[in-house]
């Protein structure tokens, strides 16, 4: 059953549900800031215009009279000397005489008796922010809506003489700002909107990936098959860079994993061997005769040491892969060390019919002598065992810019290419040598050597047979 | 510390490093004479393989060729072909002995 990708059960709900409650409410308090500031400010700006002209024509009244006042603003809308765009439909005038006639308007007269205050048709705007010298009489502020396009801000001045002035700005002005700036509110929530729809499809998806995720690496613990990849479609951003990293590291361990497995299942069956052997004759003990005895004991402590043999190199060789540094490190001549050698092989060689020459110039590095010794000694026995009657083996030590080289070259078969890097896979055992007695372990040794002092073995082609090269970097 | 060791009418001299056998001057070489010096410290005693590695190679490896046999026998060959008594024996997936008693 697929679980709902939403719900309060799961942190990513609850979080998505504090998200919309906090963002809802920051966008309402945001349009309702929004509006309010809006309308007031330009009420302001507006009442402070009208202020300003309301000065300017006090002083024409009393300098010039109301007559000349009421003239000028005819000229001022007529001749539009302002320059201004929206000059004709903002401005409005209304000057009447101390008698009561009408010098100039260009908007109606009213009575504020008999208006109903009820409606904001006509409303007394007592909370205009007004900044005001002691010397101006008091000023009156109305919003006055004479028609839906005609909906004006107004403030009357009564003069000492009983003359009239008023002053008049277009509202409509200011309504269509504030149309203006509902549409923008309307685009920043839908902006909001979408991309809060983006974001969740976002988090979603990325949800989406961290439970595909899950549930391979679920499938891969429940199951202990590490085969499973987690499906990838190859993205940039962040779950998606980690499913690869998490399948190369799939990739290893189960590599890792194999490697062990085999080589699980090679010491088994190499252990397999002498086992049979020791209970073949653990089985024959039972109805052998007593001096038979004897000599079965000692066959079977044969093939226990031979199983000894074997776990004594495994440890050895992780041991020395372990990567901690060597017990010793003594400088150690290479020559002297091949030179006991050969003394030590040469008998044998000979015995076998092998020719075993040397050519050692002096070089030396830091190490641990017996390991160098262990691992000349094995390339030798190598030889030994693989080179055919009458053959040739030949060592030598030598300094190639600054690389400390052992090499020992023999006329055997050689290794074919495809096997070069297999042989020094633990137990891994060449078709030519799976006849002959050893454990495969032998390369895999001299390498974990080699490795360990920082050396490099490399098989090469020895015209005919096969050239051994360890070179240490000094 | 003994300068001489003998084992039946098999005497060392480790001192002048001359080795003779029932009167007879036997040449060895040099790590001959140090693997007969060794058995013949262990006169009537099983040696190893192993004992021998160490002992007289200062070797600690496993070799997995019988290299320590080719060694013997070519000592044996020595200090034993053509005498009746034979005194270095194999002791089957032992070692070896030096002496018969």
């Amino acid at each position: 059953m697929k679980a709902p990708f939403l719900t309060l059960a799961k942190p990513r709900g609850r979080f998505t549900l504090i998200y919309i409650i906090l963002f809802g409410l920051s966008l309402v308090f945001g349009y309702m800031n929004t509006q309010l500031v809006d309308w007031n400010d330009s009420l302001a700006r507006l009442g402070q215009e009208i202020d300003s002209e309301m000065m300017a024509l006090e002083m024409i009244v009393r300098t010039e009279g109301i007559e000349a006042t009421a003239q000028h603003c005819r000229d001022l809308l007529e001749r539009n000397v302002l320059g201004a765009k929206d000059f004709e439909s903002n401005r409005f005038y209304r000057i009447e005489s101390n008698e009561g006639e009408t010098l100039f308007a260009n908007f109606p007269a009213w009575d504020v008796e008999n208006i109903d205050s009820r409606f904001d048709d006509f409303v007394k705007l007592d909370d205009l922010p007004r900044d005001r010298g002691g010397e101006f009489p008091t000023w009156e502020y109305f919003r006055w809506r004479i028609n839906p396009d005609f909906d004006l801000l107004v403030r009357n001045l009564e003069l000492p003489d009983g003359s009239l002035l008023a002053l008049g700005r277009d509202l409509n002005f200011i309504e269509d700002i504030r149309i203006a700036n509902a549409a923008l509110i309307g685009l920043i929530v839908a902006l909001f909107a979408a991309g809060g729809i983006m974001g969740l499809g976002m988090i979603r998806s990325a949800y989406q990936r961290v439970d595909t995720i899950l549930s391979t690496c679920h499938s891969i613990i429940n199951t202990g098959n590490l085969s499973k990849r987690i499906e990838s479609e190859g993205g940039t951003y962040d779950p998606e860079r980690l499913a690869p990293a998490l399948n190369d590291m799939l990739d290893r361990i189960e590599r890792s994993f194999m490697a062990m497995q085999l080589s699980a299942a090679n010491i088994a069956h190499d252990l397999k061997t002498p086992l049979a052997r020791i209970r073949t004759k653990v089985e024959s003990l039972q109805q052998g005769q007593k001096d038979e005895l004897n000599e079965r004991a000692k066959e079977i402590l044969v093939e226990i040491e031979r199983m000894q043999k074997i776990f004594n190199a495994l440890i050895q060789i992780a041991l020395l892969e372990s990567g901690k540094p060597l017990n010793k490190k003594d400088s150690v001549a290479l020559d002297d060390v091949v030179s006991g050698l050969v003394d030590f092989y040469i008998s044998v060689f000979e015995e076998k019919g092998l020719i075993l020459t040397c050519d050692l110039s002096p070089v030396s590095i830091e190490g641990d002598r017996q390991l160098l010794e262990q691992m000349l000694s094995n390339l030798l026995e190598n030889a030994l065992k693989y080179v055919p009657e009458k053959g040739k083996v030949h060592v030598e030590t030598y300094l190639d810019r600054g690389v400390v080289v052992a090499r020992v070259t023999d006329s055997g078969q050689g290794i074919p290419d495809a096997q070069k890097l297999r042989v020094f896979e633990k137990f891994y055992r060449g078709q030519s040598s799976r006849s002959s007695e050893g454990n495969g372990l032998g390369l895999s040794i001299v390498k974990a050597i080699a490795d360990a002092h920082g050396g490099e073995v490399s098989l090469s082609d020895g015209d005919p047979g096969l050239k051994v090269t360890i070179g240490f970097e000094r | 510390m003994p300068t001489q060791l003998t084992v039946e009418d098999l005497e060392i001299d480790l001192m002048k490093r001359r080795v003779t056998r029932a009167g007879d001057c036997i040449e060895l070489k040099a790590k001959e004479f140090a693997l007969l010096e060794f058995l013949a410290r262990h006169k009537n005693e099983v040696v190893t393989r192993t004992m021998l590695l160490e002992k007289v190679w200062q070797y600690h490896f496993d070799p997995q060729t019988n290299v320590i046999d080719v060694h013997i026998s070519r000592l044996r060959s020595k200090i034993d072909r053509g005498y009746a008594n034979p005194l270095l024996h194999t002791i089957r997936g032992v070692g070896y002995r030096l002496g018969n008693a």
